[in-house]
């Protein structure tokens, strides 16, 4: 198996492109697309958010089961939740190396950030829908 | 992303001091520079019988098993040297909004379904949002919200390959500094009017 001995790249990472992360760019190209994505939905969740100060139960439920609102506040919500996943990911990978401690808080942000965005989306389905 | 600037006294007392290293690794005393940095790529090997230097050999057959001779390199100086700079500050500050905007989302969830539950749920939660420290740890959120965005922004520009140099970055980050906290002002100002 001829290996040049200068080179720092093994054969078969030649030819998958990977290196021993064994993963490209995917995830700094997530977060780059998330963040354009939710600067107008920010600042439109901002303005959403500023509509419902100071209404009651029956205020807040007519405003998020619109159309509109409801549309912004899911597109918000998956927006952000896909883009928290990523960023913890990598906030993880910087800090914590055990092998075992890794594994568990990969699956710890994976299951907070499903959850999370879960239950928001349910709810504003529920409220535009029942 | 950024470029820190070391002191060049602090650099120079880092230099100055000794250099314990086991004997088969002792000639990278002669490479302990300012381009520290670029040293991991490769490895001198020197042995105790020549006084040459030795022959570099590649990072793959280094033995880095912890406890191994060649494992105990140096490495380059971190929080100890590098003085701290507004742009250091806010990559940190970035990444600190972040993961509270990460944990803030619970609250925004709790809000969304009290709404969708019903009104006694409804009541307190609303009841723990217009509280004194509902309203602080909204104030909070609303300041992370933006300085992140803020933040964000400034590193889109960055990976479009402008505010590199020198008076741009520090413009860049002042403007996310002082935008964050003119933006979480205004909205919470606008939000007192409404009410």
């Amino acid at each position: 198996m001829a290996r040049d001995p200068a080179s720092l790249q093994t054969a078969a990472s030649k030819v998958r492109f990977l290196g021993t992360a064994r993963s490209g760019t995917q995830d700094t190209w997530h977060l780059r697309v998330t963040s354009i994505a939710l600067v107008p939905l920010t600042i439109a969740f901002v303005w959403l958010v500023l509509s419902l100060v100071g209404k009651d139960y029956a205020g807040v439920r007519a405003t998020l089961g619109q159309p509109f609102p409801a549309l912004l506040m899911l597109l918000f919500i998956l927006t952000g939740v896909s883009h928290m996943k990523v960023g913890m990911q990598a906030i993880i990978d910087d800090y914590v190396h055990d092998t075992h401690l890794k594994d568990w808080s990969m699956m710890a942000n994976l299951f907070f950030s499903v959850c999370v965005g879960l239950a928001c989306v349910y709810a504003v389905l529920k409220i535009s829908f029942i | 992303m950024t470029f820190c600037r070391v002191d060049r006294q602090s650099a120079q007392a880092f230099l100055e001091q000794p250099v314990i290293l086991p004997p088969r690794v002792r000639h990278m005393s002669n490479f302990r520079t300012e381009s520290t940095l670029l040293c991991g790529i490769v490895w001198i090997s020197g042995s105790r019988s020549n006084s040459k230097q030795g022959e570099f050999k590649p990072m793959a057959e280094v033995d880095l098993r912890p406890g191994s001779a060649e494992s105990r390199r140096p490495l380059s100086p971190h929080l100890q040297i590098y003085r701290p700079m507004l742009t250091m500050m806010m990559s940190i500050a970035h990444r600190i909004t972040g993961a509270a905007l990460y944990v803030g989302t619970l609250l925004l969830a709790w809000f969304l379904i009290a709404a969708a539950t019903g009104p006694d749920a409804f009541a307190i939660a609303a009841g723990f949002l217009n509280s004194i420290i509902g309203k602080l740890i909204l104030f909070g959120f609303t300041w992370a919200l933006f300085h992140h965005l803020l933040g964000g922004i400034r590193h889109i520009i960055w990976d479009a390959g402008y505010g590199f140099t020198h008076p741009e970055r520090e413009y860049l980050a002042q403007a996310t500094l002082i935008g964050g906290i003119v933006l979480t002002l205004l909205a919470w100002i606008i939000a007192y009017i409404v009410f």
